[in-house]
């Protein structure tokens, strides 16, 4: 969409989208949120980016050094690695019981986060499974159509 | 053991890379590290072939299954354990110079290797899932040895008729491993079934168990299938389709033998029923002559020695059957004959057909002049085979003789002996024709003119196995308590027949008692002068008897596999043609009606679903969304244009929202908003590529789908007007129930310190849904990946599109997206 209006509204809204998707993500135990909503959330983020820029831009941007994106096969994966590893972590940490929640206290607060957990780490995983997904998901059919 | 079987395995997993490091020499290392093993195992000889004597060892696994590492060597074990060991590493040095060009040699030792381990494990494992694993790895590895050289259809057809033949029977068997495993349990009246092997055997009054009969015919079709027993015969000469080093280890000395294990590990506790004896004796004695027929008639190296492995696997299999000391002593000794001469005529094959190219032995001759040494091993190898004086196949046949021709009282009547030792003299004397033809004919015979007159000469690596097979051979007999005596001993106690007194397997033991006037004697000696008879007139009789195989084989075991196996496609076929009819309308009509079906039945199974529901009134919020949604479904429906369908569907998508919202339930508001709008955007990236819009149903189908859509609404209503009767307090208090939203408010904060319930549902007490949730979804994405990248290159390359599930007249428009997507007609 060459629209120079909405491009230039994409590029400032990007960042505060994925930041309140963090956000989202992490207030999720004990607020409104969660890894579900906010993988969604983010993942729509990039798509409004995408609209304006096209899809080959947007694929650009999911990157860690500039000029070589993380392919999104990599994203699901690492996120799926997360939710099985916290699973694991939990498994282990309790000695049998399958994906049974372990949890440690922090030594001090992190704005009003006293203990952290492996749930917290499952979220997260949810959060990329679902963000590379609807990107994939996104991304492919809009090049398809080329 | 297990030690061993780990150093095994590591080394078949890192197989590879060493050979690839080492080149020439990683086969003779390989050689060693088994031969070290098979040192090991000889060092325990002493402990394990006294009275008793076994190692035993236990690794937990499994417990609450009953499922541990436990290994256990006795003497049955030990002997098969040298043979893995000891001819595995002869056949390890021999496959190093034999494939030495092969492009796929590298990974050839990986899969023998693996092999190997599995092998070990089968014969040392005490636990009955655990000699199942293996038996199935030995399967596996054997499919994967026997389609080695897959680029040849042959050889892909020959390794998937054995994987589906002895994997069928592993089946079987471990459907027999439960069973033994129950009823044994019950027998000892321990709970859960005893899954320790030698427990097993132990228990009494196994044989009353009414499970016991169920147990024993499937043992027996693993065992069966695996030692190539008539019928299921056919897989074995087929399966020579391997280089010749696997057939000489696998389908002539140790795999086929995991049949003969299992029924010998089975005997002790086994023989005490009737119809364990009969059904080996009748199967064993029917596979010895149908396999002695069958060599008779071949004239393929290999395929003769596959035919007379199938004749000796029937000799086994039946002397295990009969039962006694004898039975045991002649099916021990022959075991341990039949290893070492098969597997030193299979290298010889191997080494013939490498030098001369040829594989018929009718045109082989002459060849003692190029390869002598080879040549006087194969005379040994031939000689013991055909059962001639002083070598331990004579030792071996003379028992059998014995056998036959003394039955103890308990087994069988004199009638049946006669029938008995006729069948082993008939296979006796056609095994002694295969052996002149085998071991005589390709070095010593004249050739024939247009005969390979050009041998090269072998490599040390080539000639020193079956020499060293063959040297064993002749030293058998000659100084019994060198190794022969004490094997045969420590596998007859296993048998459950410990001979009472140390057995004479020694020449002069063996020729002078009966020299006076034995029948077991005289049959040998005969059988050697009539074989060696019907040897020279072979060219008279031959094909007269394939003519005569060839008429009955329209009802050969192996024309009814293939017509099964046909049978079976035939049917996947017509079954995916029907169940996959490759049209979305099809598949949507199938899950919603089966969802409608289901929660209906269950629904109406329940009595008066509603009864519960109160209603808790209505505002104008309420009423105004209902009646947007109502318009925006109807709306959708009546549209010519995809877009706005879709847009009107959002609608509905919102109202849901905006409801959650009003409920006072963020999360799921949130979610669905979010949702909504990423469906909307999807959407519109795949209507650019979907045809024109059309009118593709005609009145009844959409009469038709308008009645599925009222009744999947109808169930859904109902559905939710239940759950919500169901949990209101009042409800639950009445049937004394806490509703489960109270419950897992209450413990979300204590168990999962988190105030959010919803979350706190989705990811800890749920977490397991949401966990397969996000799998599917990651699956779901990798398969849009592959429809959209793997789509028909015809427009882009040139070459063919793919083949297309459905066919409408509106896709040539749009051989840009894949069929899934396209209306149906």
């Amino acid at each position: 969409m060459n629209s120079l209006i909405f491009q230039t509204a994409a590029r400032t809204l990007l960042p505060l989208l994925l930041l309140f998707s963090f956000i989202i993500l992490m207030v999720g135990h004990n607020e409104p949120g969660g890894g579900f909503v906010g993988g969604l959330v983010a993942a729509g983020a990039v798509a409004m980016y995408a609209m304006a820029f096209g899809a080959p831009e947007a694929r650009a941007l999911i990157r860690i050094k500039p000029g070589k994106p993380i392919p999104l096969t990599t994203i699901i994966g690492v996120g799926l690695a997360m939710a099985y590893g916290s699973a694991i972590i939990g498994t282990l940490a309790h000695g049998g019981t399958f994906m049974e929640g372990w949890w440690g206290k922090l030594p001090f607060a992190i704005g009003g986060l006293e203990k952290i957990g492996t749930v917290v780490l499952f979220d997260i995983g949810v959060y990329v499974t679902v963000f590379g997904v609807v990107l994939m998901m996104l991304f492919e059919l809009e090049e398809a159509r080329r | 053991m297990l030690t061993s079987i780990i150093v095994l395995g590591t080394m078949a997993a890192a197989a590879p890379w060493i050979s690839r490091a080492l080149g020439r020499f990683a086969g003779p290392l390989f050689a060693l590290v088994a031969g070290g093993i098979f040192l090991w195992f000889t060092s325990s000889f002493a402990a394990v072939t006294q009275e008793g004597g076994a190692i035993s060892e236990a690794t937990a696994w499994l417990p609450s299954f009953g499922v541990d590492l436990a290994f256990r060597l006795d003497g049955l074990s030990l002997l098969f354990a040298m043979l893995i060991t000891g001819i595995g590493s002869l056949i390890l040095l021999y496959a190093s110079d034999y494939l030495k060009d092969h492009h796929l040699r590298h990974r050839f030792f990986a899969f023998l290797i693996a092999f190997m381990t599995a092998m070990l494990g089968v014969v040392t494992a005490d636990n009955l899932v655990l000699l199942f694993v293996f038996w199935e790895l030995t399967s596996m590895t054997s499919f994967l040895l026997i389609g080695f050289d897959h680029d040849k259809e042959e050889s892909r057809k020959s390794a998937v008729q054995a994987l589906l033949v002895t994997g069928l029977g592993g089946l079987v068997l471990l459907a027999g491993v439960f069973l033994l495993g129950i009823a044994a349990g019950n027998a000892a009246g321990v709970q859960g079934g005893l899954w320790r092997l030698s427990e097993v055997l132990e228990v009494e009054g196994l044989t009353e168990q009414p499970l016991f009969l169920g147990a024993m015919i499937c043992l027996l079709g693993g065992a069966f299938t695996k030692s190539a027993q008539f019928p299921f015969h056919f897989w074995l000469p087929n399966a020579m389709a391997a280089p010749t080093p696997v057939s000489a280890y696998l389908h002539s000395s140790t795999m086929v033998k995991a049949g003969v294990y299992l029924v010998m590990r089975l005997n002790p506790a086994f023989d005490d029923s009737l119809a364990w004896s009969w059904t080996l004796a009748g199967f064993g004695a029917t596979t010895m002559v149908v396999g002695a027929v069958l060599a008779a008639r071949e004239t393929y190296f290999k395929k003769v020695l596959a035919y007379s492995t199938v004749s000796s696997l029937g000799i086994m299999v039946m002397f295990t059957g009969v039962s006694g000391e004898i039975g045991a002593e002649a099916a021990v000794g022959y075991l341990l004959a039949h290893a070492l001469f098969k597997a030193c005529l299979f290298l010889i094959a191997g080494s013939t057909t490498h030098a001369t190219g040829s594989k018929d032995i009718e045109t082989l001759g002459g060849l003692r002049r190029a390869m002598p040494l080879t040549a006087a091993a194969a005379l040994i190898g031939g000689l013991s085979m055909a059962g001639a004086p002083p070598l331990l196949g004579f030792v071996g046949k003379e028992l059998l003789l014995k056998a036959t021709t003394h039955p103890p009282e308990s087994f069988i009547l004199w009638k049946k002996a006669v029938v008995l030792t006729g069948m082993v003299t008939v296979s006796a004397v056609l095994t002694v024709m295969v052996s002149v033809l085998v071991g005589w004919r390709p070095f010593f015979a004249k050739p024939k003119q247009g005969e390979p007159a050009e041998a090269h000469a072998l490599s040390w690596r080539m000639v020193t196995p079956p020499v060293v097979l063959a040297l064993l051979t002749l030293v058998g007999p000659l100084v019994p308590r060198f190794f022969a005596a004490p094997l045969i001993e420590g596998g007859m106690a296993s048998l459950g027949h410990p001979a009472e007194y140390p057995i004479k397997i020694a020449l002069w033991d063996l020729m002078f008692p009966f020299a006076k006037f034995s029948a077991a004697f005289a049959l040998s000696i005969g059988a050697l002068f009539v074989g060696t008879w019907l040897y020279l007139i072979r060219a008279r009789w031959r094909p007269t008897l394939q003519k005569t195989l060839a008429l009955i084989n329209p009802i050969s075991p192996l024309t009814n596999y293939d017509r099964v196996l046909k049978g079976t496609l035939a049917f996947g076929r017509w079954q995916t043609k029907v169940v996959q009819s490759g049209k979305l309308s099809r598949y949507v009509t199938a899950i919603v009606l089966t969802t409608v079906g289901l929660s209906a039945w269950a629904l109406i199974r329940s009595g008066d679903p509603i009864q519960g529901y109160e209603n808790s009134g209505r505002t104008f919020l309420d009423v105004t969304l209902l009646v947007l949604m109502a318009i925006g479904a109807v709306a959708s429906t009546r549209y010519r244009s995809r877009l706005a369908a879709i847009a009107s569907l959002g609608v509905v998508g919102y109202c849901v929202a905006v409801i959650f919202v009003v409920l006072g339930v963020p999360d799921i508001a949130m979610t669905q908003f979010s949702i909504e709008t990423l469906t909307v955007i999807i959407f519109v990236l795949v209507i650019y590529a979907l045809p024109r819009f059309n009118v593709y149903s005609g009145g009844g189908r959409r009469i038709f789908d308008a009645g599925i859509a009222l009744a999947f609404g109808a169930t859904v209503t109902v559905l939710v007007l239940t759950a919500q009767g169901n949990s209101t307090l009042a409800t639950a208090t009445q049937a004394g129930l806490t509703p489960i939203s109270q419950t897992l408010g209450e413990l979300s904060y204590v168990e999962a310190f988190g105030k959010n319930v919803v979350n706190v549902i989705l990811v800890d007490f749920r977490g397991m849904d949401t966990m397969g949730e996000i799998t599917v979804l990651g699956i779901a994405a990798i398969g849009i990946f592959t429809l959209l990248k793997l789509r028909p290159e015809s427009q882009t390359a040139g070459t063919a599109p793919l083949p297309r599930l459905t066919e409408s007249p509106a896709d040539t428009k749009s051989r840009s997206m894949p069929n899934w997507m396209e209306a149906e007609q």
